[in-house]
């Protein structure tokens, strides 16, 4: 503790985490080789590792995703491609969107780093295995890169038989890189489990954690539970096109809707391991910039657990046109309405949250604010597509397109947009250009709703996905509108990335606590040491906004602590 | 330290490994022998009540599940759970598509049979 | 997850002085119970992992036997019980050789922990040669996944496309997955105690550390459990 003042009053005193010895977890203390950070055990530098391999899986997805909306710009293709292309392309955006950026992109990206700081502990439970993880991670980016060189994949993200056992594009390679990927994210899971269990510092309680230890805890279930179902999914698909094993293959008397059962038992849950962190990266971000007690704490922290166990029942509202037995769809769609509840609590709360709360509107609550109003979109038309009746007819058009990209896209990829600036100057030391921070926020969320409105509309007036060609007199206005978003939503990105890369050469010495917030990794200096924390932190009452006091000469906040016996 | 020496986990005395391992052989025996009987649609629910049995046999004695914290049970047993989660709710559609095949197969070219 | 710190850790003077180099205590953990406590959850979860990754072929297994009782009767024939039978107990003799490993390290026993390690190797090593006596006789007779017939009926006889049901590919599609996967788990689990007992030559495992040798044996009490199921439901079927 570097400065402790005396305050106004004889019982209190005021406390600034922030050091200025220089020694921190990228100080050279720490080690600087190419060594220290390859066999780096800091979950902070693999954090770091993970945000690079992110963002570059971002930038790959996003430039697929780019290279469709051009194509979509006339009728008949902007670019002339061939249905094959087309089909490759779609599915090369959607799987590494998924699987490399979306599925670690909150939990191991930035609940390593932020995680084990928050219950005041030094690292993950498992420090080796948190590495693994992330050369799992990297393992499986080789493949999905390997994927696009060696002949590409045209199956959609979903692997769907019998088509991917046919097909001669690189369905093996990328199948390993799924199945490698799933793996990094068990142990991820697991290590987080354990971690929230074991790791906790002394006096801290399940219900003195943060709400974002909370929903990666939840998301840690799902991922240890859903996601070695995929693994041997993916291995069954290896080995039937290598063996011809014939589970899943009709021509050899096998069910090939089974593989949708397989599939769906992980990937449904998975959509919920996308979108549960960002969900409570929302409720931080709401209470800290509303400088109010989160409304409703036991509620959001169940909900998380309710969310992750209903995710596991509901996957047959993916197969609702594959023939499946109605019953099954029937009890498929009462279910997944009953998702909504949970979901609905985490909104009214947070929204209970911002009433007659002191909001500020800085950068990261910009992102919350539209993460809250594009996710409502999200859920509330995943109403329409799981009502049996109406999902027969919007079952493959724009309209799905629409809804999981305001889920996955405007939930997820907005809410992590607003937890990396929201921690930014915890992770690098350095504040951001706020300006900027506040043009890429409304840039995003304009972009956004531009690119996947019309999607909605078209959807709705019958344009089916994955097709290139479209009637132009019907569709090609939204489609327009669409690209034009996708390049605003680009350009954002773009901002985003040179802001926050930029800071760290320009941007002013972060404070230890630059927005006044009361969770555990406040209380240590921007950026942490080695250890995370110099002393084994008090745990605080956490929410309660008045023990945090802004202090105008260091430009952040202090704690302000009662001094027993004083 | 406020510990003993053993105090990290349970010890196991030999006389219960033992017993579990002879337990373990007679449950083989039974079950072997049983599957010489026809009895019909009772098979299976026999051979998997005493693998079940078996099992429980194992994790409770070998594992030390008995002796476990509650919670590495439930994280055990919830595995479990799921798991025939799995299969109950995949079992409603069991059926569904077995018509289909035998007709997609039917206009196949036989290479086999 | 349980031994010393890594190159990049710096030795962290303030942590734990009381518990000396024998505990083997990582610098981010408070006392040897929480290391251990949480050590042991993560191999629970772990365990649980691996429940749900067998629980698909579980599913697949249940749902074919279900729509094809008949094919699933016959082609059981072509499995030899008595080999499958030998492998049973000796995957549970190995597990009560693991298991008396464990009690061994608990108890300093270096001697006995190095017996009964390498008897529950040797096991190991059975299981798959026998294992691999029935893959090669399968092969032999042309019994292996994709459209192909065999050469011979369960009793020896010539193949009688006539008599034989419809499919056959199937069961031993799933019969490979399941023996094949659980065979790796073998492989992997023959490894693994390889490891423990060069270790335990070292003289590595003690009363106060011994995670390694209780985490791997509940391993493979993981793999002989597995293998209790898969026994009876690939080589105990009657009609």
């Amino acid at each position: 503790m570097a400065t402790s003042q005396q305050g106004s009053s004889a019982q209190t005193e005021l406390v600034d985490y922030q050091s200025d010895a220089g020694d921190h977890y990228l100080s050279a203390s720490s080690g600087t080789g190419f060594k220290s950070w390859a066999f780096t055990l800091d979950h902070k530098r693999i954090s770091l590792m993970y945000l690079a391999g992110l963002s570059f899986a971002l930038a790959l997805g996003g430039a697929f995703a780019l290279a469709l909306r051009t194509e979509l710009l006339s009728g008949d293709g902007f670019f002339g491609w061939s249905n094959d292309t087309y089909n490759q392309m779609f599915t090369l955006h959607g799987a590494i969107m998924t699987f490399l950026f979306l599925i670690p992109g909150i939990p191991a990206g930035l609940g390593n780093f932020i995680l084990p700081l928050m219950l005041g502990a030094k690292d993950v439970a498992f420090p080796r295995i948190n590495l693994l993880s992330f050369y799992l991670w990297a393992t499986g980016a080789v493949f999905f890169v390997a994927t696009l060189l060696i002949g590409g994949l045209d199956t959609g993200w979903t692997f769907y038989t019998p088509y991917s056992i046919e097909t001669q594009t690189a369905v093996m390679t990328a199948t390993a890189g799924a199945f490698v990927l799933g793996f990094s994210s068990i142990f991820t899971g697991l290590n987080f489990i354990v971690t929230v269990h074991k790791m906790r510092s002394k006096g801290q309680g399940w219900f003195q954690m943060p709400l974002f230890v909370w929903s990666i805890y939840a998301t840690g279930v799902i991922q240890i539970l859903a996601t070695p179902v995929l693994g041997i999914t993916l291995l069954l698909l290896m080995a039937e096109r290598l063996m011809q094993i014939g589970i899943f293959d009709p021509s050899l008397g096998g069910d090939p809707v089974l593989f949708q059962h397989f599939f769906w038992f992980y990937s449904h849950p998975a959509v919920y391991i996308m979108v549960l962190p960002a969900m409570g990266v929302a409720s931080e971000l709401f209470t800290t910039f509303s400088r109010k007690h989160i409304f409703g704490y036991g509620f959001i922290a169940m909900s998380s657990l309710a969310i992750a166990f209903l995710g596991f029942i509901v996957w047959g509202h993916h197969m609702f046109t594959s023939g499946q037995t109605p019953i099954a769809s029937t009890v498929f769609s009462f279910i997944t309405f009953s998702v909504a509840i949970p979901s609905a609590i985490k909104v009214f709360n947070w929204l209970a949250t911002l009433y007659k709360g002191s909001i500020s509107l800085e950068s990261p609550m910009c992102y919350a604010l539209s993460f809250m109003g594009l996710f409502l979109i999200g859920g509330l038309t995943g109403l329409f597509c799981a009502t049996t009746s109406t999902d027969i007819h919007l079952h493959d058009t724009y309209f799905i397109v629409a809804h999981f990209h305001y889920v996955m896209v405007g939930g997820t990829l907005v809410a992590f947009l607003g937890a990396l600036h929201y921690w930014w100057p915890k992770i690098s030391g350095r504040m951001y250009n706020e300006f900027w921070g506040k043009v890429s926020a409304i840039l995003v969320f304009i972009g956004f709703n531009v690119t996947f409105f019309p999607q909605f509309v078209m959807g709705s007036r019958g344009m089916p996905r994955r097709y290139h060609h479209y009637i132009e007199e019907a569709y090609q206005s939204f489609h327009v509108a669409s690209t034009i978003g996708a390049y605003i939503l680009g350009v954002a990105l773009v901002i985003v990335l040179v802001n926050l890369v930029g800071s760290i050469k320009r941007g002013r010495r972060a404070p230890a606590n630059p927005w006044g917030a009361t969770t555990l990794e406040w209380k240590t200096q921007s950026p942490p040491i080695h250890h995370n924390f110099h002393e084994e932190p008090d745990v605080p009452a956490i929410y309660e906004y008045e023990n945090t006091v802004y202090n105008r000469e260091i430009g952040g906040f202090v704690d302000r602590k009662v001094v027993k016996g004083a | 330290m406020s510990h003993d020496d053993h105090g990290l986990s349970h010890i196991s005395s030999l006389k219960t490994l033992f017993a579990v391992f002879a337990l373990l052989l007679f449950f083989t025996a039974v079950t072997v022998g049983v599957s010489r009987f026809e009895l019909g649609r009772w098979d299976l629910t026999i051979a998997m009540t005493i693998a079940t049995v078996k099992a429980v046999i194992v994790s409770m004695y070998f594992m030390h599940l008995r002796y476990e914290k509650a919670l590495n049970i439930v994280i055990f047993v919830s595995s479990i759970l799921f798991a025939i989660l799995f299969l109950g709710i995949s079992a409603l559609d069991a059926t569904t598509y077995q018509d289909r095949i035998k007709e997609y197969r039917a206009v196949q070219p036989l290479e086999d049979n | 997850m349980s031994s010393a710190n890594s190159v990049a850790d710096k030795p962290d003077h303030d942590a734990h002085s009381e518990f000396g180099e024998e505990w083997h205590l990582a610098h981010h953990f408070h006392t040897p119970e929480q290391q251990f406590e949480s050590g042991k959850m993560g191999i629970w979860l772990f365990l649980g992992t691996e429940i749900l990754f067998f629980s698909g072929l579980f599913v697949a297994y249940a749902l074919y036997r279900f729509n094809h009782p008949d094919l699933f009767e016959f082609a059981s024939g072509y499995l030899d019980t008595t080999m499958g039978a030998t492998n049973t107990v000796v995957l549970i003799f190995s597990s009560l050789t693991a298991a008396w490993a464990v009690r061994c390290a608990q108890l300093n026993q270096r001697k006995g922990l190095i017996i009964a390690l390498a008897i529950t190797l040797a096991c190991a090593a059975t299981f798959m040669v026998i294992k691999y006596i029935e893959y090669k006789h399968k092969i032999h007779i042309g019994l292996f996944p994709g459209a192909w017939s065999p050469t011979e009926m369960p009793d020896g006889s010539a193949f009688d496309p006539k008599v034989a049901p419809y499919n056959l590919s199937i069961f031993f599609g799933i019969y490979f997955c399941m023996t094949g996967l659980h065979g790796i788990h073998v492989l992997i689990g023959i490894g693994l105690i390889t490891w423990l007992l060069i270790r335990s030559f070292k003289g590595e495992f003690t009363d106060k550390y011994f995670t390694p040798v209780d985490f791997v044996a509940l391993y493979w009490h993981i793999v002989d459990v597995i293998w209790i199921f898969l026994f009876p439901l690939l080589y105990l079927i009657q009609g």
